[in-house]
């Protein structure tokens, strides 16, 4: 049984300045969360990806379609079982200062639900913990850390405060949106190796949502990679396997954007990125057929009127009529 | 023969908190020549936009330039030092000839203004007898230059997507025909494939006006394939200086080869990918060490000793590439 699984899952958001008109944020979307997989969710803005982590907390609710916890839909827990899901499932955001109260010291906001969901008796055993989890996480020593306010610590230190308030609730997966997208460049990879740990040491899912690939490379090497555009998944693989051979069209100028640092790859970069038209089309008037079909050098007639499935394809699923020939 | 367009000289400066002095650029010494791409990179905090701004002579208060000389050569082939002059003859230099494109771009523009009336106030606040229809020419050539339509000169900001209000800007900076842009985080907030697509309209703009351009961002791998020349900043300072290529195959700083190592890319073994360890340091709470020594490895291994007063000058590792750690031989053997 997966841990957690979303079903046909759509999710309808009214236009916010165009009465009567509806965005259509996520559509139709299928997607398996095992127990102790990381599986990458990419895309650039606008393109769901946030989306599908707040219906996976339950923050949004799927305006169609299921999502299930451990197989039984969100809807139909009883309150005992929702309040181990809600337990169960945590999320790190991506701007860590608007995350924590700024006027609680850290433990203040740390011990709250380990007191709340009665996890620890007292304030003494929360300290406890929570010592022993920033210890482990590399906020030493704890104490200096736990008695500061969010506004005293940098950036860094506040992602792993976020990791730290995560894991203290001892979850079976953890919602990741954009953790180290306002992290400096020189600490980025000491948070993903805590997460990578904290995967392989208590058995932890990630869904680490991004669009930065190369972070996502890094985080998920072992895991499932799922590319998304205009709400829709077009294509999910090993995350090695999508790397290397990537199928759909979208992916493709997707990777051969990604900046490369090394001078010396210069004279290897494309000149022209695959694409027809470099602006995503409107989300509220999303094109009809494949939504990719506007920007996608390899479009036919069929493209533009009927929508393409995700099928299988070289182990993965993606969405194009093409795929074969391209 | 390469032609020094920009002489920074021994630049600082301070930020004055609380009776306490913190000084954010600390005595930068940086020569950029005419027609070449530089960048500076360097995390939050810095000091690169307090950089920038200083050149720029835009410090507010409490910011104050505490030192340093900024010459700028003209095309005409004077020498003017921009921190002599007045504030309006400073701003006959802006726009015209040193113009810059700053972070969070996508917010300079007037809300309640088309995009021509942008054009047309920037013009005329330098010529007020500017004609309307020579401005608006000169404003479609350079939106087709950066692959806009004309009809965006109609638009207001807010009916243009982020990436188009980016390329706006760009457009902007350059109706004066500057001679050196500065551009400050130029794609952070952009989605990859615009980012793709503005680093490559950049890249042609510089070819084809012989623009010098400053590149400052804390992502070095997005301007790892553009920049000529490379300076990374730590705390305040210059630490190294040098020609990409060589920045990035032998880096003579342990901050540079640590920052080059931290980057997950798509294409190597992420195994070996390190972060360096610890942050950077609290500029108002300075080690008197050398000021990258708590996260250095070779200091806690004792190679180096860290000696602060040895850090205070850069040393020529390489012809042209100068470190601040004066232990480079020892760090970086053959």
């Amino acid at each position: 049984m997966s841990l957690m699984e979303l079903k046909d899952v759509s999710v309808t958001f009214d236009a916010e300045q165009r009465k009567g008109q509806k965005v259509r944020a996520l559509v139709g979307l299928n997607l398996k969360i095992e127990p102790g997989e990381i599986v990458a969710v990419v895309g650039e803005s606008g393109c769901g990806k946030t989306t599908l982590g707040k219906v996976l907390v339950d923050i949004y609710q799927p305006t169609e379609g299921q999502a299930l916890y451990n197989g039984k839909d969100l809807r139909s827990l009883t309150k005992e079982e929702y309040r181990k899901y809600r337990l169960g499932v945590q999320m790190i955001h991506q701007d860590s200062y608007a995350a924590l109260n700024p006027n609680r010291t850290i433990f203040q906001s740390l011990s709250l639900p380990l007191l709340q969901h009665k996890l620890v008796k007292n304030k003494d055993e929360a300290w406890g913990l929570l010592s022993e989890l920033f210890e482990e996480i590399g906020l030493n020593p704890a104490r200096l850390f736990l008695e500061k306010y969010p506004h005293q610590l940098s950036g860094g230190q506040r992602q792993r405060i976020l990791l730290a308030r995560a894991l203290s609730v001892r979850p079976s997966l953890i919602v990741a949106d954009e953790p180290v997208s306002m992290v400096d460049v020189s600490l980025r990879i000491s948070l993903l190796d805590l997460m990578a740990r904290a995967n392989k040491k208590y058995g932890i899912s990630f869904v680490y949502i991004t669009h930065d690939l190369g972070t996502a490379r890094y985080i998920a090497q072992h895991g499932r990679i799922a590319v998304m555009y205009l709400g829709r998944m077009v294509e999910l693989n090993q995350i090695q396997a999508a790397l290397d051979k990537p199928a759909h069209p979208y992916f493709h100028a997707l990777i051969a954007a990604v900046p490369e640092a090394d001078p010396t790859l210069r004279g290897g970069k494309i000149a022209q990125l695959p694409l027809k038209s470099f602006d995503m089309p409107s989300v509220i008037n999303a094109p009809p057929g494949c939504k990719f079909h506007p920007r996608c050098p390899y479009a036919n007639e069929r493209c533009g009127t009927e929508e393409p499935k995700l099928r299988e394809f070289r182990g993965g699923l993606v969405a194009c009529h093409l795929v074969e020939t391209i | 023969m390469t032609k020094p367009i920009l002489e920074i000289k021994n630049l600082s400066v301070d930020f004055v908190l609380h009776d306490r002095k913190l000084r954010a650029c600390d005595d930068v010494s940086l020569t950029i020549n005419r027609g070449e791409i530089v960048g500076i990179i360097g995390e939050s905090g810095s000091g690169k936009t307090t950089l920038a701004s200083g050149i720029l002579n835009l410090i507010k208060a409490p910011g104050r330039i505490a030192a340093g000389e900024v010459i700028y050569h003209t095309r005409e082939g004077k020498s003017v030092d921009l921190r002599k002059l007045k504030e309006d003859e400073f701003a006959k230099y802006r726009w015209t000839n040193l113009t810059s494109v700053f972070q969070a771009a996508q917010n300079v523009l007037n809300p309640s203004l088309r995009v021509k009336e942008h054009f047309l106030e920037t013009v005329r606040a330098h010529d007020p007898k500017a004609k309307e229809s020579d401005v608006l020419t000169k404003a479609r050539e350079l939106l087709s230059q950066v692959r806009l339509e004309e009809r965006v000169l109609d638009c207001y900001p807010h009916q243009l997507s982020g990436g188009m209000k980016q390329r706006t800007i760009i457009a902007l900076s350059l109706i004066l025909n500057p001679d050196i842009i500065f551009l400050d985080e130029p794609t952070t907030a952009l989605d990859v494939i615009t980012q793709w697509y503005i680093i490559d309209i950049l890249k042609k703009i510089q070819k084809e006006f012989g623009l010098t351009m400053v590149f400052l961002t804390h992502d070095v791998s997005i301007i790892g394939s553009v920049v000529d020349r490379l300076a990374v900043m730590y705390a305040g300072q210059v630490v190294e200086f040098g020609p990409v290529m060589d920045l990035f195959k032998r880096p003579t700083h342990p901050y540079t080869a640590g920052l080059m190592n931290a980057i997950p890319s798509l294409r190597d073994d992420v195994t070996h990918r390190k972060a360096i360890p610890g942050h950077p340091p609290d500029l108002m709470a300075l080690p008197d060490a050398c000021r990258f020594s708590p996260r250095c490895a070779h200091f806690a291994s004792g190679v180096c000793a860290g000696d602060r007063a040895k850090t205070d000058m850069l040393y020529a590792s390489r012809p042209e590439q100068l470190t601040r750690c004066y232990s480079w031989e020892k760090v970086f053997k053959p």
